[in-house]
C-alpha cells in the first residue's frame, strides 16, 4: 500500500498562446510520504493537483503514479476538494457509500462503509442529511467517503480553509494520522504555513508566474506535531523566509546557506527535458473549472 | 413579595405556553379553511339566489347550491360518476406519461448541453407560447382516434412545464457534485442515475404539478372534442338537455378533483424532495 508519485517536467499552459501557468516542474514523491505544497495564491497549486488527480491532463510533461502514467480519474488516488460536495439527496451513510458505487466496489459496501463512519467518528449520524451537519462534519464524511475506496493516494485541495480553527487543527492531526496508519501517500495543496508544518513529511515552496517548484523543506518533526513546538516556531520562521522568497524571487545563493535544513534528496531542479522522455503521449481533454 | 409575583408570572407562562402552537394549528389548519369555504358556499348561493330572483335568468335557477349539491350527491352515490370521471383521468394520466417520457431526456439533454440550449431556445419559446387548444385542427387530422387526439393536447398542455423546469435544475446543478463524480470516476450512466436524476428529481415533480394543473384546465375543452365520454363531454351535455344543477354538480367535482390530484402531487413532493427537508 502507499503510492509513489513521479511528476515528469509537467508545464502547463489554458490556451495554445497563453502565458505558462506551470513550468518545468520536476518532483519524486515516496510511498506513503505526506507532501506539503505551499505558495500564493494563483500559482497553480489547484492546477497540479488535478493533474495528479487525473482530472486534466499538462500540456507537456506526466504525472505517473506507482510507475503508472496518469491520464483519467483513477479508484487508486483520490482528490479531496475544498468543498466537501456531499449530495443533498443522500444521507451521510449513502454519501459514504457513493464513491464505492462510483467505482464499482459495491461488494464490500455496506461493513466499508460503517468502518469508515467509525474511523471519522461520526457512526451515530449515518442516518442524517449532510446539510444537518457542521462544516467540520460534512469535511469528515468527504474523508470517508475518500477512504472508503482505499486509495493509495489522496490529494487534498485546501480542504479545511472553510473551518474554524479548532476544527482545522483537529482535522489536519486526524488526516495525518489516518494516512500514516493506511500508509497513504498524501499531497496537500495549501497557503497556510502552519497546516503544512502540521502535515508535511516535507513542504515545497511554489512561485508563481510561472507557478515552479521553488525549494523543498523536509520537516523532521514528531506526529501530532504542535505549533508551540520550539522547533515547530524555527522550522516556521525558515518556510516563512523561503515563502517570501519565492514571491519576491528566489536567490539561490541563499540555499548554500541553509545548513541547518537538509535538504531534498528528489531533486526539484533536474532539468524537466530529462525526464520528459517517460512520457507517453495523451489526448487532452478540455479544462475543468478548478475552484468552486 | 417579589418573589411571589414573578413566580406567578412564570406559572402563567408555562400555563398558555403549550396551548399557543395548538391554537395556531387550529385556526391554520381547521378553521380558516373552514371559513375559506362557508365564504365561497355564501357567494354560490348569493349568485344562485340573484339568478333565480331575476325573471330573465330564471331557467338557470339549478346553478344554485341547494339544487347542485344534492345532484353531485346522486352522481356519487349511483356510480354514474366512475363513469364520467375515468375516461377523463385515463386521457389525463397518459397526456402525463407522454409528456413526462418526452420531456425529462430533452430536458436534461438541453439543461446539460449550452449549444442544444441556444439551438432549441427559440423555438420552444414559440411553441410553449401557443395555447394547446390551437393543436386542436391538427390534432383531429393527425390521430385516428378522439381518444388520440385528446391525448395529444394534453400532452401539448403538459410537454413545456416538465420540460423547462427540467432544463433549468439541471443547469442548476452543483458543478462540484459533477467533480466529485469524475474524481471517482463514475461512467456517464452512474452520473444519470446517481447524480442528475435525484438532483433534478423535485423540479420535474413541480414541473409534473405545473403541467397537471394547465393539463385538467385543457381537459373539459378538450374533451368537447368527438368523444362520447369523460367531464368535458358530460358537461357538454348537460348544458345540451339544459340539466343546469347536473352541470353545476360537475364543475364542482372538476374543482374537487383537480384540487384532489395536486394535493397528491403536493405529498410527493414533499417525501421524494430533498430541497424542503433541510
Ligand atoms: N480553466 C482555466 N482557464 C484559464 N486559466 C485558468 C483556469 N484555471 C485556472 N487558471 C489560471 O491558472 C492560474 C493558477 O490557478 P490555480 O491552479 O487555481 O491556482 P491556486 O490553486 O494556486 O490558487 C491562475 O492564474 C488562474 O487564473
Ligand atoms: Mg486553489
Amino acid at each position: 500500500m502507499g503510492a509513489s508519485i513521479q511528476i515528469n517536467g509537467i508545464t502547463h499552459r489554458f490556451s495554445e498562446k497563453g502565458p505558462n501557468v506551470l513550468e518545468n516542474l520536476v518532483f519524486d514523491i515516496a510511498p506513503g510520504r505526506s507532501t506539503a505544497l505551499i505558495g500564493e495564491s494563483g500559482c497553480g497549486k489547484s492546477t497540479l493537483l488535478h493533474m495528479l488527480a487525473g482530472l486534466m491532463l499538462p500540456t507537456e510533461g506526466c504525472v505517473r503514479i506507482n510507475g503508472r502514467q496518469v491520464t483519467k480519474p483513477h479508484p487508486e488516488w483520490n482528490m479531496m476538494f475544498q468543498r466537501p460536495g456531499l449530495y443533498p439527496w443522500l444521507n451521510v451513510r449513502q454519501n459514504v457509500a457513493l464513491g464505492l458505487q462510483f467505482t464499482g466496489k459495491t461488494a464490500a459496501l455496506s461493513h466499508r462503509v460503517e468502518e469508515m463512519l467509525a474511523l471519522v467518528g461520526l457512526s451515530d449520524k449515518g442516518s442524517s442529511r449532510p446539510q444537518d451537519l457542521s462544516g467540520g462534519q460534512q469535511q469528515r464524511v468527504a474523508l470517508a467517503r475518500s477512504l472508503a475506496v482505499e486509495p493509495e493516494v489522496i490529494l487534498l485541495d485546501e480542504p479545511f480553509s472553510a473551518l474554524d480553527a479548532f476544527t482545522r487543527r483537529n482535522l489536519q492531526i486526524e488526516v495525518r494520522h489516518i494516512a500514516r496508519e493506511k500508509n497513504i501517500t498524501l499531497v496537500l495543496v495549501t497557503h497556510d504555513i502552519d497546516e503544512a508544518l502540521t502535515m508535511g513529511d516535507s513542504v515545497v515552496v511554489m512561485g508563481r508566474n510561472p507557478g515552479s517548484f521553488q525549494s523543498v523543506m523536509e520537516i523532521e518533526l514528531a506526529y501530532p506535531r504542535s505549533p508551540i513546538d520550539p522547533a515547530f516556531a524555527l522550522l516556521r520562521d525558515e518556510l516563512m523566509t523561503r515563502f517570501k522568497h519565492s514571491v519576491e524571487g528566489y536567490t539561490p545563493a541563499r540555499q548554500a546557506c541553509l545548513a541547518s535544513v537538509s535538504d531534498p534528496t528528489n531533486n526539484i531542479k533536474t532539468p524537466a527535458h530529462e525526464r520528459l522522455q517517460e512520457c507517453k503521449e495523451t489526448r487532452r481533454s478540455a479544462p475543468l473549472p478548478i475552484n468552486r | 413579595m417579589s418573589n411571589g409575583i414573578s413566580s406567578g408570572a412564570v406559572a402563567i407562562r408555562i400555563s398558555t405556553m403549550p396551548w399557543s402552537p395548538l391554537r395556531q394549528q387550529l385556526f391554520g389548519k381547521v378553521a380558516y379553511p373552514l371559513m375559506g369555504l362557508a365564504i365561497l358556499l355564501v357567494c354560490w348561493w348569493f349568485g344562485g339566489y340573484l339568478i333565480a330572483s331575476n325573471p330573465a335568468t330564471q331557467s338557470f335557477a339549478g346553478f344554485a347550491p341547494a339544487q347542485a349539491l344534492p345532484e353531485a350527491w346522486r352522481l356519487i352515490v349511483s356510480g354514474t360518476l366512475m363513469g364520467t370521471v375515468l375516461p377523463s383521468l385515463y386521457r389525463i394520466g397518459m397526456g402525463l406519461l407522454w409528456a413526462s417520457l418526452v420531456a425529462v431526456p430533452i430536458g436534461i439533454l438541453v439543461g446539460a448541453s449550452p449549444v442544444l440550449r441556444q439551438i432549441t431556445g427559440f423555438p420552444f419559446q414559440l411553441l410553449r407560447m401557443v395555447s394547446p387548444l390551437a393543436w386542436m385542427p391538427i390534432a383531429v387530422l393527425a390521430f385516428a382516434t378522439w381518444d388520440g387526439a385528446i391525448i395529444f393536447l394534453i400532452f401539448m398542455a403538459a410537454l413545456w412545464p416538465i420540460l423547462f423546469s427540467t432544463a433549468f435544475a439541471v443547469q442548476r446543478i452543483d458543478p462540484m457534485y459533477f467533480k466529485v463524480a469524475r474524481n471517482f470516476g463514475a461512467s456517464p450512466l452512474a452520473c444519470l442515475r446517481r447524480l442528475v436524476l435525484p438532483a433534478v428529481a423535485p423540479d420535474i415533480l413541480a414541473g409534473f404539478r405545473l403541467a397537471l394543473g394547465i393539463a385538467w384546465v385543457v381537459l373539459v375543452p378538450a374533451e368537447y372534442l368527438g368523444v362520447t365520454s369523460g367531464l368535458g363531454y358530460a358537461i357538454n351535455d348537460a348544458r345540451d338537455i339544459l340539466a343546469y344543477d347536473l352541470l353545476a354538480a360537475l364543475v364542482l367535482i372538476i374543482g374537487i378533483i383537480g384540487y384532489l390530484l395536486d394535493s397528491i402531487i403536493v405529498v410527493l413532493i414533499r417525501y421524494l424532495g430533498w430541497q424542503n427537508s433541510a
